[in-house]
């Protein structure tokens, strides 16, 4: 059975998408590439996750497109650092 | 100072930089040089327009670990200086304190260059994204090339 997520966006992405949305994940997990195929697919708006300058967050660090993300794991969408 | 105040923290409300720096003086124990530098939101973008606020979102948890290590690695880097930094989140009118920081050092050389450290690697490393609203609408913004050229400066050779 699918596990619902759910993942948190900042800046940009959470004035124009939302704070946080929910994504099922595979009982297994999935890479952050294949997350962001399955978001694009369940919602158009979403497709701007898909922006190679968007990096995937995991238990807030910054991850790698083949990283395999876990259900249960804290997931989020940063736009580039405006830095302080 | 370590047990008195945080070497970094995140501030939703008002910074008041005149407060700030009187307690970073009061942890003071034998230093000889303190360096402070404070932040203000400004009231026009590069391009000339008029800057009604500025908005700093973070990532609870991410951002106040940007900040930590930053602090942690200018106190490293200048022989165990002592630094403090303040940071605000959220709305920001122009005029108010975005950001403070200050070092503590034996001599000035090191306090001075503490800081100047420290606001290098806040402006391109710190954890946030910043919107400049402006009258004629928002924009998030980046790091300039002068932001991230000046960052560079610290991973040429270590002075001395």
């Amino acid at each position: 059975m699918e596990a619902s997520v759910k993942i948190l966006l900042f800046g940009s992405l959470g004035q124009e998408i939302g704070r946080e949305i929910l994504a099922d994940l595979p009982p297994d997990g999935c890479s952050v590439a294949a997350l962001r195929q399955r978001l694009a697919a369940q919602d158009p708006a979403y497709g701007a996750l898909a922006r190679p300058s968007i990096r995937a967050c995991v238990d807030q660090v910054i991850v790698a497109e083949e990283f395999l993300i876990r259900p249960g794991q804290e997931v989020a969408f940063v736009p580039p650092l405006s830095g302080g | 100072m370590a047990d008195a105040v945080l070497a970094a923290r995140l501030e939703s409300g008002a910074l008041e930089a005149d407060r700030e720096l009187r307690l970073f003086l009061d942890s003071v124990t034998g230093e000889g040089a303190v360096v402070s530098f404070v932040g203000i939101a400004r009231p026009v973008s590069r391009d000339g327009a008029a800057v009604t606020g500025l908005y700093l979102d973070h990532y609870p948890g991410m951002t106040e670990r940007s900040l930590a290590t930053i602090a942690a690695d200018a106190a490293a880097r200048f022989d165990g200086a002592r630094v403090y930094v303040v940071h605000r989140s959220g709305m920001v009118a122009p005029g108010e304190a975005i950001v403070f920081v200050a070092a503590a050092s034996a001599h000035r050389r090191k306090a001075f260059e503490a800081a100047d450290y420290l606001m290098d690697r806040l402006k391109t490393e710190a954890a946030f994204w910043k919107r400049e609203d402006r009258l004629d609408g928002s924009a998030w913004i980046e790091p300039t090339e002068q932001d991230r050229a000046d960052t560079q400066r610290w991973s040429q050779a270590c002075p001395e």
